[in-house]
C-alpha cells in the first residue's frame, strides 16, 4: 500500500524553483519568428464562409458577423410573415377582361378598358354573366331579342356557357331544364359556378315555384337540387365546394338564410330569424360566401324602402347587422379577403340614388366610398371596386328616367378613379331609344386569371 | 489621470491591444513583439511543468506558433495573455503525455538509465540523507507525476499564481482548483513515499 511522506510548501518550492538564471535561450524568439511565418492564420468561420481575404481587419469580421447574424434572423422573420401571409390569404388571381351588360348587350372590355366590342350577336339580350372562379369560363342567361329592339321578354332564356375568345361551347336550355315533363320557366336569377368550375348552381321556376338546379359542364345533365318541401332561388356556392346557400322564398314566418349539399341533401336554416317586416330574396343579390366560406352575407327587405344587411358566421351561427345605422343597405359582396365587404345603401345622399360602402364586418365599420354609383363588384386581385358612375339604379327599376354611366375601376380607399369604359362608348355599343333612355352598365363580371 | 480619461495603465492596454489586433490581422512583426515581451516568462513555465529545457523550448514555441494560427478567432484581445497562458499549459501537458508514452515504452531497468536511476533513489534512502537529497527525491517525485498535477503544482508553487488566477487560466471554477491542487499535492507526497520505500 502506497505510504504519504507529508512535505512542507517551503521544501516544494525550493526543490522545484526554476534559478534565475535559467533563462530561455536568444534562438527561441529567432525560431519562434521563423515557425509563425511557415505558419498561415486561420482565418474566424465567418470570414472563411464569405471568403474574406485575410488581411481585412478583425474589428470588422465581427461587425460583418454581427450584420450577418442580424440579416439572417430579419430574413426568418420576413420569411415567417410572409409565409403567414401567404396562409392566411391565398395567392390571388390576376384582373383579366370585364364582361359587362349594358342595355341587355354583352360587352367585354380589356382591364384597361381598351377594345370594348360586343360579344353576343345584336339579336340576343344578354343578363348576369358570371366568370367561373378558374376565369376559363363565363355563364350568361341569354334570350332573343333586346330590351333596344322591343322585343318581348316572355321569350324563353337559357344560359350560354363562352369559352374565353366568346365562342359558345355549351347551351342550357329551357327544354334540358323540362324535368318530369313540365316546362321551367326561367328566372333571371343568378348563377354560381362550383369552385372547380365543373359546372354552376342556378335558380329558375316550375308551376311558379323557385327552383334550384345543378348543371354539369362535362354532361351538359341538369338536376334539380331544390331540397324537398321548400322553394329555392339566389343559389351561392361556397369557395370551398361543400355547400350552396340560396334563399327559400315560401319560409314566410321563419325566414332565414339556407344551406345545403351540392347535390340538394341536408338543406337546414342558418342564423337568426329576421326583423318583422323584413323578408330574405327580396332585394337583388344571393347570398355572398365569404373568401374562406366561413360566413355568409345577405340582405333582406320590405319590398319598399326599408333593408337590412347581415353577416352570419356558420360555425358559431352568430348572426350580426351591418350598418344598423343605414336605413336600406343591400347587395353585399365580399372580396378576396376575409374581412373585405363592400355593399349598397339604397338611400343614398343624392335621392333616388345609391351610395357604396366598403366595411370590415369584424370590426363593425362601414365608410362611405363613393356616393351616387352602383356597385359591380372586385377585381380578382381585391386592389378595386368595380363601380357604375354615376348610380342610374332607380327604386322603380324603371327605364324612364334618362341617365348614363360609365364603368370605373376604384381604389379601395377612393382616392384612384380610373374610368374604363365611357357612357359615350357604351353608347355606341348598346344605344338606347325612346324608351330606354338609359345607357346603364347593369352587370359587370371581372374575369380572373392565373397570377 | 490625463484629461482624456485614460490613465497610463489604460494608454499601455490600449496600445497592446492594438499590437494584438495588428497581430490577428497577420502582421508578422505586431506578432514578434508580443512573443519578446512573453517569450521567457512562458519559457520558465514550460520547463517549470516539464523539467527540461529542450522540452519547454519546443513547447514554447509550439504554444507561440498556436496562438499565431488561432489568433484571428481570438473574440477579446483583452483576454490574450491568459489565453496564451491556456495554450502553454495544454501544449506542456500534451507534451508530457507524449513523453510518457514513450519513456513506458523505452525505460528498462536492466539499461544503464534504469541502473543509474535505482542508484540514486539508493543514495536517498539513506539515513544521511542532505537537504539537497530531499529536494531531489521531490523532483523525482514531481517527475513521477501525471501531466495535470505537473502543470498545476508548477502554476502555484514554482510560478506563484494565486488560486483566483489559476481558475481564470484553466477555465475552471476556484473551488475546482482548490480541490484539484490539494489532490496534486497528495499525489506528489505519495509519490515521495514511494520514493523512500
Amino acid at each position: 500500500m502506497s505510504r504519504r511522506r507529508p512535505v512542507t510548501d517551503e521544501a516544494v518550492r525550493a526543490a522545484l524553483a526554476i534559478p534565475l538564471r535559467v533563462e530561455a535561450g536568444p534562438d527561441l524568439d529567432s525560431s519562434i519568428a521563423r515557425a509563425i511565418r511557415a505558419t498561415r492564420q486561420d482565418r474566424p468561420p465567418m470570414a472563411r464562409l464569405v471568403g474574406l481575404p485575410p488581411e481585412l481587419p478583425f474589428p470588422s469580421v465581427r461587425l460583418l458577423r454581427i450584420g450577418l447574424l442580424l440579416a439572417l434572423l430579419l430574413a426568418i422573420v420576413g420569411m415567417a410573415l410572409l409565409v403567414g401571409a401567404l396562409l392566411r390569404r391565398p395567392l390571388l388571381p390576376g384582373n383579366g377582361a370585364i364582361d359587362l351588360v349594358v342595355n341587355d348587350r354583352l360587352i367585354e372590355v380589356a382591364p384597361n378598358g381598351a377594345g370594348a366590342r360586343l360579344i353576343l350577336p345584336e339579336n340576343m339580350a344578354a343578363g348576369g354573366p358570371v366568370w367561373s372562379r378558374d376565369g376559363s369560363h363565363l355563364a350568361v342567361w341569354v334570350r332573343p331579342g333586346t330590351a333596344t329592339s322591343g322585343t318581348p321578354t316572355a321569350a324563353r332564356p337559357s344560359i350560354s356557357v363562352l369559352a374565353v375568345d366568346g365562342a359558345t361551347i355549351a347551351t342550357v336550355t329551357t327544354e334540358q331544364m323540362s324535368l318530369g315533363g313540365r316546362a321551367v320557366a326561367m328566372d333571371t336569377g343568378t348563377i354560381s359556378w362550383s369552385p372547380d368550375g365543373t359546372g354552376f348552381a342556378f335558380d329558375g321556376a316550375v308551376g311558379g315555384l323557385a327552383h334550384l338546379y345543378r348543371y354539369t359542364l362535362a354532361t351538359g345533365l341538369v338536376s334539380d337540387i331544390t331540397p324537398a318541401r321548400v322553394q329555392g332561388q339566389w343559389p351561392a356556392w361556397s369557395p370551398d365546394g361543400r355547400l350552396i346557400a340560396f334563399f327559400s322564398p315560401q319560409s314566410g314566418q321563419d325566414d332565414r338564410v339556407w344551406v345545403m349539399q351540392p347535390d340538394g341533401s341536408g338543406g337546414h336554416r342558418v342564423g337568426d330569424p329576421l326583423s318583422s317586416g323584413l323578408a330574405t330574396g327580396s332585394g337583388s343579390w344571393a347570398p355572398q360566401w365569404s373568401s374562406d366560406s366561413a360566413r355568409l352575407a345577405f340582405d333582406a327587405s320590405n319590398g319598399i324602402t326599408n333593408s337590412a344587411l347581415y353577416v352570419v358566421n356558420l360555425a358559431t351561427g352568430r348572426q350580426i347587422r351591418l350598418g344598423a345605422d343605414l336605413r336600406a343597405a343591400f347587395a353585399p359582396v365580399w372580396g378576396p379577403g376575409p374581412t373585405d365587404l363592400a355593399f349598397e345603401d339604397r338611400n343614398g345622399s343624392v335621392p333616388g340614388k345609391i351610395d357604396v360602402y366598403v366595411s370590415n364586418p369584424d370590426a363593425g365599420t362601414a365608410r362611405l366610398l363613393l356616393p351616387n354609383a352602383d356597385l359591380w363588384g372586385w377585381s380578382p386581385d381585391g386592389s378595386s371596386l368595380l363601380i357604375g358612375n354615376p348610380s342610374c339604379w332607380s327604386d322603380n327599376h324603371g327605364m324612364t328616367t334618362p341617365c348614363a354611366n360609365g364603368l370605373f375601376s376604384v381604389s379601395l380607399d377612393g382616392t384612384i378613379q380610373r374610368e374604363l369604359v365611357s357612357p359615350t362608348q357604351l353608347a355606341s355599343l348598346a344605344p338606347n331609344t325612346p324608351t330606354t333612355v338609359k345607357v346603364w352598365v347593369d352587370a359587370a363580371a371581372w374575369r380572373p386569371v392565373r397570377p | 489621470m490625463t484629461d482624456s480619461g485614460v490613465d497610463a495603465m489604460g494608454t499601455v492596454r490600449s496600445v497592446e491591444r492594438a499590437v494584438i489586433e495588428r497581430a490577428a490581422r497577420g502582421d508578422h512583426l505586431a506578432f514578434d513583439s508580443l512573443v519578446a515581451a512573453r517569450s521567457s516568462r512562458l519559457y520558465r513555465t514550460a520547463l517549470a511543468i516539464l523539467r527540461s529545457e529542450a522540452d519547454a523550448h519546443d513547447a514554447t514555441q509550439d504554444a507561440f506558433v498556436a496562438a499565431w494560427q488561432h489568433l484571428p478567432g481570438l473574440r477579446n484581445p483583452e483576454q490574450f495573455d491568459a489565453w496564451l497562458g491556456r495554450i502553454l499549459v495544454n501544449t506542456c501537458r500534451d507534451g508530457l503525455r507524449r513523453r510518457h508514452r514513450i519513456q513506458v515504452r523505452e525505460i528498462d531497468v536492466e539499461s544503464d538509465e534504469g541502473s543509474r536511476a535505482v542508484a540514486v533513489r539508493d543514495a536517498d534512502r539513506s539515513p544521511f540523507a542532505s537537504a539537497v537529497g530531499e529536494a531531489d527525491a521531490i523532483r523525482r517525485a514531481f517527475n513521477h507525476l501525471g501531466p495535470d498535477h505537473r502543470a498545476l503544482l508548477a502554476l502555484h508553487y514554482i510560478e506563484g499564481r494565486p488560486l483566483s488566477e489559476l481558475a481564470t487560466l484553466l477555465s475552471v471554477p476556484e473551488g475546482t482548483i482548490k480541490w484539484r491542487l490539494h489532490r496534486a499535492r497528495a499525489a506528489l507526497e505519495t509519490a515521495l513515499g514511494e520514493e523512500d520505500r
